[in-house]
Order: structure tokens, then C-alpha cells, then sequence
């Protein structure tokens, strides 16, 4: 993926629902792929392989969702020589997890977390970010979660918050737009104020998904299409941000795979309407 | 006011969501958190209270395929919010979750008549292990030529291969799940099973064996030379004859069972 970018580069979520489909080594219409960590972490078997074959025809993103890097007491010792192993074996173009902690060593909680955005926050984030790319030897990326609280307590706000992670990591920003919308409506600020502040040369990945609106709040289930007010936000960044990833992740009720790659079609078209014609042929991968 | 250490907010924030039989709310909760969309403070600590319950209740369904079908949905979810609020996570992968649910199962009370919900839960744990295992390479039926009577022979039993016994027929309840039924499950359940999992050509497959076939191969399994597992075999089944060995063998080589033989002069 280095280069000039002469067309998008929007990848889809690997999911086991799809493996019947995908073993099959069919041609498809997206550019790569992503994988959760966890899910290939502890196996050596039908997962593992399967993501072996997508591998030797895509580039493969590993996403974790358990790296809990805003975790006080510290990163999981077993998690990292684990992860480390995957990222030898698979050779990812991108390693990522999420800004968040998940739980206690001895009650994980296993959720996306919030926590309040404060300077004794930002320190934590330092440590373990630095000892997660020394283990790994190359940088990581890290994504904005959905959130259903905030905190008085936060010293800064979202967006200056993950800037500062960024700037003082040398960690790039997975930046999930639909995340990005769901707390602008549930925090109530402006989406567009986000947006426009984080510095495109810390973005390295661009996160697409649908939310559920549950009336009081919206929640992030990754189970639906992507809404068209997350699409304007995608639409005003891509356009500053041409050569970076962008990934559809749907994880619920999840689609046949054509109904997926429709999806990732719309991200490439949004694409198209400011960095140039890309015709059917370029979108396509041959496998 | 100064602001919270990371470490104290988060003791706070899993004391509010920690799933609990008696949960604790923290006093000072509403001074920690500003609830998002227009929700109140204690339903947007109930979007992650819940969605814990949600997502280890998902991760022990999918693991525990059988024992859901069982219990059916009311009785499943029931058990697995007391399993939940009793046994944290300590793994940082949600589809490990859930190794003590087979003894949890042993010593929960309201199934008196459903007495092998344990083993069931133990089979099923062993096959989600086998998913992931490694296929080992097996050794061909050559490797036994150059035996001579007087060697001594110890076989090691493949990585991706499990033993299983059960007082109930468990293998048979399992392959049942997912289809339709009312009250008891519609399998005679009340009889021992012995089996052994394995995989070949990076498939799972289950074989019962005898009680004498399968005394062999665990003794095989804990080191036992092949004379010795033979002849604990015959004085516990007096019975077990010679066709029956040249058919165990004959199995241990066709299902490809066997990494390793090791023969000592």
C-alpha cells in the first residue's frame, strides 16, 4: 500500500460468516481486508488458515479489541508476546486496537470502555502505547470508541485528547467516523468540529459503520449500513485524506458478502467525486 | 475539583458495571459521570452493565451450542447470568470465556433431571479446543515393520486428538442441537459414551469406542507401553480378544490418531 494512490483503498472486515465465500478465492471488488486480532490469536485452526489465504491474496489489517491500552494496572502480560506472534506470521500493513480499556486483568469486562481525557490518562496511554511498538517494532494505530458517558472530570476534549496521543506516541489515529457521529449526538457537540480538527497526517485508517438508534441514545452495533450524515462526515475527510485505508465494518446481522462490497463500492465512489475517475476494472481484485 | 486518578476511576466505573448478585453501586456515581443522548444516570450505566451480561451470555451460546438447546432460551439465559455473576473474566479473549461452566453445571441445583448437563458442557469445551488445535502429523502403519516382539513400544497419541468418557451418552445429546423439541431431550441419554475427537485433513471427527478400546488408548495417552495398555486391557475385560486389537489398531491407523511411535530395544 505505498506509492501514489491512483485509487481507494477500501478494505471490509474479515468475518467468519464469510469464510464459505471467501475460501472459494472468489474475484471481489474490495482492496483488502481486516482482521480481529483475537479471533486468530489463540488458534491453530480453520481461522488461522482461512486468514492465511486471504493473505496471499490481500493485504490484511490486524484490528484488536483487548489491548486495553488505557488500562492503569498495566497491559495483560500474555497479550503481547501473542499479538506479537500474529503480526510475524501475518505481516499486516496495519496493527490497531482502540483508545479504551476494557476491564481488570481478573474481570474483563470485555468492552470498549470510557474513561475520562485527563493529563494522569494521557500519561498511562504514553507507557503502554511505547511498550506496545517496542514489543512490536513498528508503530500501532489507535481508534475513537463510541461512548454513552462522559466524565466532568475530562481535562480535554475528545478530539485534543486523541491529537496528543497521537503527537506524543508517534501511534497514527484509526479514525472511526461513525464513532466519531454517534458521541457528537449522544456528547451533543458538533461532528464537523471534530473533523476538522485532527490533523490528517495523524490518521492512518478510516473506520465506516452503521449505529442503532435506540431513542434516548444512539449505539454503536456495527449492524446496519452506514448512515448518510456518517457518509457527509466520511465524504469531508476523505477529501482532505485521499491515500488513507478505509474499512466497512459490519458485525451484526451480518450481510452476504456482495452486500458488503456494495457498501465498500459507496465509500470508493465518495472517493471518486474528489480525487478522479476510478473505473469498475481498478476496483476490482483478481484472486 | 481535581481530577480522578485513572486507576481510582477505574475501580469505580467496574464496581457500577461489574455484573454482581449483589451489586454495589458506588455512592458518589452521579458526580462521576455525565450520561450521554437523554438518558439518566443509571440507565447509561446499564448500556455497559448489560452489555456485558449480553456479551459473555453470547460467548458461552456459542460455545455451549448443546447445553442451550437443552435448557432452552429462559433457563439457558438464567444460568448463564448467575455463571456470569459469579465467575469473572480473567482472559482477554471472550470466546475463551466460560471454562468453569461444565462444573458450574455439576453443582447447580434447579436440573436434577437433566444429570449430564456437565459432561455435556465438558464435551463441548474439549471440541471448541479441538477447533482450534493444531493438526498434528501422524505416523503411517509402516512405522510398525520393524517392530520385533521383543521391543518395546510406546505410542503418543496426536495433539488434535481428546479422549471422553461419560456415565451419558453425550455425543449423541450433541448431535442433536439445533433441532426442534419439547421437555427431555428425544435421545436415550442414560448410557455410558466413550469417545475419542480427533482431527484429520484439518477435520474434526468423533469415534466411539468400546470400554476396553478406550482403556487402551488412555493408557497409551498417560505412557503406558503398548504390552502394558494391552494387558490392563484384557484383565479388565476378559473378554476383549485378539480380532478386537487387530481392529483398535486398525483404527488407530486409519483415523491417524497416532504422532508418534517410539520403540525401545
Amino acid at each position: 500500500m505505498n506509492g501514489p494512490i491512483t485509487k481507494p483503498q477500501i478494505g471490509v472486515g474479515l468475518r467468519p460468516t464469510h469464510y464459505p465465500h471467501l475460501q472459494e478465492r472468489p474475484k471481489t471488488r474490495v482492496q483488502w481486508f481486516e482482521a480481529i486480532s483475537e479471533n486468530y490469536m489463540d488458534s491453530e485452526g480453520r481461522p488461522i488458515d482461512m486468514l492465511e489465504v486471504i493473505r496471499e491474496d490481500y493485504p490484511v489489517a490486524l484490528h484488536g479489541v483487548s489491548l486495553s491500552i488505557v488500562s492503569a494496572e498495566g497491559l495483560r502480560p500474555n497479550y503481547l508476546p501473542r499479538l506479537k506472534t500474529l503480526v510475524d506470521r501475518i505481516n499486516p500493513f496495519i496493527v490497531s486496537d482502540h483508545l479504551c480499556w476494557t476491564g481488570h486483568q481478573d474481570a474483563n469486562l470485555h468492552d470498549l470502555l470510557p474513561f475520562p481525557f485527563t493529563d494522569d490518562a494521557l500519561r498511562v496511554i504514553q507507557d503502554n502505547v511505547d511498550r506496545v511498538q517496542t514489543t512490536l517494532g513498528r508503530h500501532i494505530l489507535l481508534e475513537n470508541v463510541s461512548t454513552y458517558v462522559s466524565f466532568p472530570q475530562s481535562q480535554h476534549n475528545e478530539w485534543d485528547f486523541l491529537t496528543q496521543v497521537a503527537t506524543t506516541t508517534g501511534c497514527k489515529l484509526l479514525l472511526d467516523v461513525n464513532n466519531l457521529y454517534v458521541n457528537s449526538h449522544n456528547h451533543h457537540f458538533d461532528p464537523l468540529t471534530f473533523v476538522n480538527a485532527i490533523p490528517t497526517d495523524l490518521i492512518g485508517q478510516i473506520h465506516l459503520a452503521g449505529y442503532t438508534d435506540m431513542g434516548t441514545y444512539l449505539f454503536d452495533t456495527h449492524s446496519k449500513p452506514v448512515y448518510p450524515k456518517v457518509w457527509e462526515l466520511f465524504s469531508r475527510l476523505i477529501s482532505r485524506a485521499p491515500d488513507v485505508p478505509v474499512l466497512i465494518e459490519w458485525d451484526d446481522d451480518i450481510p452476504e458478502f456482495p452486500r458488503l462490497e456494495e457498501e465498500a463500492l459507496k465509500a470508493a465512489t465518495i472517493w471518486k467525486s474528489h480525487h478522479g475517475p476510478v473505473d469498475a476494472e481498478t476496483l476490482s481484485t483478481t484472486v | 475539583m481535581d481530577p480522578l486518578t485513572l486507576k481510582h476511576f477505574q475501580q469505580l466505573f467496574s464496581q457500577a458495571t461489574l455484573p454482581s448478585v449483589e451489586p454495589e453501586t458506588p455512592a458518589n456515581v452521579e458526580d462521576l459521570i455525565i450520561p450521554g443522548g437523554t438518558l439518566d444516570t443509571p440507565d447509561a450505566i446499564k448500556v455497559y452493565a448489560n452489555g456485558v451480561i449480553v456479551r459473555l451470555t453470547e460467548a458461552l451460546g456459542e460455545t455451549f451450542e448443546a447445553i442451550w438447546w437443552v435448557c432452552g432460551d429462559e433457563d439457558f439465559f438464567q444460568l448463564a447470568k448467575y455463571y456470569i455473576q459469579t465467575h469473572p473474566s480473567s482472559t482477554y479473549n471472550l470466546s475463551n470465556y466460560g471454562e468453569e461452566f461444565p462444573d458450574f453445571l455439576d453443582h447447580i441445583d434447579p436440573f436434577p433431571d437433566l444429570p449430564f448437563l456437565g459432561d455435556l458442557a465438558r464435551y463441548e469445551w474439549l471440541f471448541k479446543f479441538l477447533f482450534h488445535a493444531k493438526q498434528h502429523e501422524s505416523v503411517s502403519q509402516d512405522s510398525l515393520q520393524s517392530l520385533t516382539e521383543e521391543a518395546t513400544i510406546r505410542f503418543r497419541l496426536g495433539n488434535a486428538v481428546r479422549l471422553f468418557t461419560s456415565p451419558y451418552a453425550v455425543y449423541d445429546l450433541w448431535k442433536l442441537r439445533g433441532t426442534e423439541h419439547k421437555g427431555k431431550p428425544p435421545v436415550e441419554w442414560n448410557r455410558p459414551q466413550s469417545l475419542v475427537l480427533y482431527k484429520k485433513n484439518k477435520q474434526i471427527f468423533i469415534r466411539e469406542v468400546g470400554d476396553a478400546e478406550y482403556g487402551i488408548l488412555l493408557a497409551l495417552q498417560q505412557g503406558a507401553t503398548l504390552e502394558q495398555a494391552l494387558a490392563s486391557a484384557v484383565d479388565a475385560h476378559p473378554t476383549f480378544d485378539q480380532r478386537q486389537i487387530s481392529d483398535l489398531f486398525q483404527m488407530m491407523f486409519h483415523t491417524g490418531i497416532i504422532q508418534q511411535v517410539k520403540i525401545e530395544p
